[in-house]
């Protein structure tokens, strides 16, 4: 019996007004493009909070990785919505900062890590 | 409308869209307006504020005129505005823009070629023309 192992979602925080929005944007598209393009998938945040019920059981199908950019958190909001009903809710990593670089191999340190069968929590 | 509230920078709302080119050429259209076509009379603010219902987030658009950018015909910033209390004055969508730009090869979510920068240009003049639009209807209204 093999075990099915989905692809990493990486919900990450676009935040239009602030720089560390866009690192995390990006960060997030080099990792699926460059890093890690057959282990991981993204959606785009407000149709993971507020979408449709298949956009919302994005966590519960996929173990996650959630990116912010700033104290606000929203991603945490999608996550406590999704913890409550799903499992998965691997880790979160919290203001990037203008350390690009750092970020894209934290997140796919974890995708390898999550691939390998460790559950990551912080 | 107070006149306070009249001279407050329009805001520009673009989706937060990551997985296709659409949501690019919206954000980069929209830093082209804030910074450099109508910097002081247009401002942005994180769409995921609004999702989450940030109550400065809420505050700044609630009443007020915004434009929404939107790079899918979900509409997301277009309609978390609204849910917000906010109107959209104008919705804009990308994929209208690509109307103009037949065969065009935008490029990706993470780059923009000359055609996807042409496209983003476009959006961004009919984003800045309707902030144009709603300050001069202010002024004329005071």
């Amino acid at each position: 019996m093999s075990a099915i192992i989905a692809k990493v979602g990486i919900v990450s925080c676009s935040g239009e007004s602030i720089p560390e929005g866009t690192i995390s944007r990006l960060a997030t598209r080099r990792v699926l493009e460059l890093l890690r393009p057959d282990k991981a998938v993204t959606i785009c945040l407000p149709l993971f909070v507020a979408g449709n019920e298949g956009e919302r059981n994005f966590a519960k199908t996929h173990p996650t990785i959630a990116i912010d950019g700033c104290p606000k958190q929203v991603r945490p909001v999608g996550h406590r919505t999704a913890q409550r009903t799903h499992k998965w809710r691997d880790c979160c990593i919290r203001n990037p900062g203008h350390f690009s670089n750092r970020l894209q191999s934290l997140i796919a340190g974890f995708i390898n890590r999550r691939q390998r069968g460790c559950l990551v929590y912080c | 409308m107070g006149r306070e509230k009249s001279r407050a920078p329009v805001p520009v709302i673009p989706c937060s869209g990551i997985g296709k080119v659409h949501g690019l050429i919206n954000r980069e259209a929209t830093y082209l307006v804030t910074d450099e076509l109508a910097p002081g009379r247009t401002n942005t603010l994180c769409l995921g504020f609004l999702v989450k219902r940030d109550d400065e987030a809420v505050a700044a658009v609630k009443g007020q005129y915004c434009i929404t950018v939107d790079g899918c015909s979900k509409a997301c910033a277009g309609k978390n505005v609204q849910m917000a209390g906010g109107q959209a004055a104008a919705s804009i969508q990308v994929a209208e823009a690509f109307k103009k730009h037949r065969g065009a090869k935008p490029g990706t979510p993470t780059d923009l070629t000359e055609d996807g920068w042409a496209i983003a240009r476009d959006v961004a003049k009919l984003v800045a023309d309707e902030a144009a639009r709603l300050s001069s209807e202010e002024e004329v209204s005071q």
